[in-house]
């Protein structure tokens, strides 16, 4: 334990050296720049940066790829909530509230309380890191396929939820992007789904070209043809105002600290099992939070807990994934897939052994990834607070259109480096575009094609490694459990408040003459 | 017809084909999830539309509050115009290549939209040139080139 402490502290006392602290520094900055570019995650950036890893310092060069990877999902979330540009999974989920708040006037509120969400997140992260590590191997060799099932059908339970005008549109819509996700090969069959034999189709439609079109282009696409501009009262806040609004975001999520208390927690537990990746995560959460808000039906009108629980989560699992990683040499992504790389060109063998003979390294890269979070949410309220990059709504459709329809297109076909993605991403403009004029989910479709492919996959994995009573493993029966209270838990909050509103009524009855 | 029609409906046609393709496939693993979801889905789109025609008969008379009413015609020709520019850039990026295709289409849509024409040719100019920065010359990133420059062997 002793040992442990002394690592612990240890472990943050290796950034008092300068020559650590910048690398640290440059992971952050590059990891913003890169984020706000569309489809340039922290994956790119890690992946051209890999190479350059070998030779330096072992901590300098690792925890400049951590900041990349703790950053870069912030960048991305700046331009999905100012401009409904994400580039990647997660921030589409956080543009949901995101861009309706800063369509109502509101971007600094939604950037502040992305920012805390993320900082505390990855805070909690670091603290749980120090308390799980002795409870971590025995947690993630109790997940087996089944487990990953459940958790997969946990997210798509929330399908129905996600649709504010009626559950039925929300399930057509998530049902249709689970079919939208097994287009291609079909992985044990080989079979070809829907691909007609194209090359760019056989390994399956690309998330990015898909969301890009779902949101950025079906908005421009609106503001085009309606000639809106982003805010479309030309409200935005600048200056003091802009900082205002930063903190009153910030106190938003003190003020939720129960709902970020939990996102965090769930965040971290997800994070720790192999295979879950931040997509699925960041929708579970979002699905508790509406689950269990008191107002779920301003979800993707602009509420602020929409905002605070993925971002929260996605922090608190970047904390967990990394833990893994180090000490089960199990990535829960490509990202930590990278990192896995990047610790193999320096030596360091991944592993429980790890916890003897490098504990103090985990705890550096663990380290790291919390002040890599804490320096990046200073910079980026510096950048968003005093270059004030919300001038940027206020732009006329004329210039916003051509300018963010360009970056959409060059962001869509980096993915994969096929002009067929552009044609994907125009398809899904026009398709997001049509459900947002019928009042169809576009989240829930985006959810079910993030999940699809997992569901079916480890729906056979399952079946065929453990038989067809694959759901009576204990914690499989444990994530049953999860999903069901999850549904009943609001039809019986709802019963107790009637209950509770009827027996005082009787009461006021009774003491009346 | 009304677009909440419109959607069950094509939504419908098309997961008769999708699981009518997906029947053809040789093994279970293949076709189970396919069918199970364009099966649902249809159901789904089925009493979608029920509910729609049940609305419109229920409501001939009153417009829904989330349609814009007044221009319907000139809105059509709007969507019609902005899905030509959208497809349209989509197809000069192919033949042309991005660093001609976008400065022509900011320009010529900025130009087309009442933008001065200072503003579109700097706007034109500034948006290759930052992205020839980031992805060509920082990212090392090989974009396309254009089908006809390609063809011509440039």
């Amino acid at each position: 334990m002793l040992e442990s402490l002394e690592a612990f502290v240890q472990g943050f006392l290796n950034y008092a050296d300068l020559f650590r602290f910048g690398f640290l520094m440059l992971g952050v900055l590059v990891g913003i720049f890169i984020g706000v570019v569309p489809a340039l995650g922290g994956i790119v950036a890690m992946s051209l940066l890999l190479p350059l890893v070998f030779g330096m310092d072992k901590i300098a060069a690792l925890s400049m790829l951590v900041a990349i990877h703790a950053i870069s999902g912030t960048g991305d979330n700046i331009t999905s909530i100012l401009m409904g540009l994400p580039g990647s999974g997660p921030a589409a989920i956080t543009l949901l509230d995101g861009f309706p708040m800063t369509r109502k006037g509101e971007p600094g509120k939604a950037l502040g309380a992305m920012m805390c969400a993320d900082t505390m997140g990855a805070l909690l992260g670091v603290g749980l890191a120090f308390v799980m590590i002795p409870i971590v191997r025995p947690l993630v060799m109790s997940f087996g396929n089944s487990e990953l099932f459940f958790l997969i059908l946990m997210g798509l339970s929330f399908l129905a939820i996600l649709s504010k005008e009626s559950p039925v549109k929300g399930l057509m819509a998530g049902f249709t992007g689970i079919i939208l996700s097994l287009v291609g090969l079909q992985h044990s069959t080989g079979v070809d789904r829907f691909a007609f034999g194209k090359d760019f189709l056989l390994g399956g439609l690309d998330i990015v070209p898909v969301i890009l079109g779902l949101f950025a282009g079906a908005e421009m696409f609106q503001m085009a043809v309606f000639k809106e501009t982003i805010v479309p009262g030309g409200v935005v806040k600048a200056g003091k105002e802009l900082r205002r609004q930063f903190f009153a975001g910030v106190k938003e999520v003190f003020q939720h600290k129960w709902l970020w208390f939990r996102s965090c927690v769930l965040g971290y537990v997800m994070g720790l099992i192999p295979g879950i990746g931040s997509e699925v995560a960041v929708w579970v959460s979002y699905g508790q939070a509406k689950q269990t808000s008191k107002h779920p039906e301003l979800f993707g009108t602009g509420c602020i807990e929409g905002i605070i629980a993925p971002e929260s989560t996605n922090n608190a699992k970047e904390g967990a994934s990394l833990l893994t990683t180090l000490c089960l040499g199990l990535p829960s992504g490509v990202a930590m897939a990278i990192l896995l790389g990047a610790l193999l060109l320096q030596g360091v063998i991944p592993g429980p052994s790890i916890l003897t003979t490098d504990l103090e390294l985990t705890f550096t890269l663990i380290w790291g990834l919390a002040l890599a979070n804490i320096i990046g949410a200073v910079l980026c309220f510096y950048i968003i607070g005093y270059l004030n990059l919300t001038w940027l709504t206020t732009l006329p459709p004329r210039v916003l259109v051509p300018t963010i329809l360009s970056v959409v297109y060059l962001g869509s076909y980096t993915t994969d480096n096929q002009i067929a993605a552009i044609g994907v991403t125009i398809v899904f403009s026009i398709i997001g575009l049509v459900m947002k004029r019928g009042g169809y989910s576009r989240a829930a479709m985006v959810l079910g094609f993030i999940l699809g492919r997992f569901f079916e996959g480890y729906f056979f994995l399952a079946l065929q490694t453990m038989g067809p009573l694959f759901f009576l493993r204990p914690a499989s029966l444990g994530i049953i459990v999860i999903i069901i209270s999850l549904y009943i838990y609001r039809p019986i909050q709802s019963f107790m408040q009637r209950r509770r509103g009827r027996s005082a009524l009787e009461e006021i009855a009774g003491e009346e003459p | 017809m009304n677009v909440h029609i419109l959607i069950p409906l094509i939504v419908a046609g098309a997961m008769v084909a999708v699981i009518a393709v997906a029947s053809g496939y040789p093994y279970l693993q293949a076709k189970l999830s396919v069918i199970f979801s364009g099966s649902l889905v249809l159901v789904l789109a089925l009493v979608q539309l029920a509910r729609e025609l049940t609305l419109k008969k229920r409501q001939a008379d009153e417009p829904r509050a989330d349609q814009r009413k007044p221009e319907h015609h000139a809105e059509t020709v709007q969507y019609g115009l902005e899905f030509a520019w959208l497809v349209g850039f989509g197809l000069m990026i192919y033949l042309l290549g991005f660093f001609v295709a976008i400065p022509l289409y900011v320009f010529a849509y900025m130009k087309s939209h009442g933008s001065r024409w200072w503003a579109s040719l700097i706007t034109g100019a500034l948006l290759p040139a930052f992205c020839y920065g980031i992805f060509v010359l920082l990212l090392e990133m090989k974009l396309h080139r254009g089908e006809i420059f390609m063809r011509w062997g440039f």
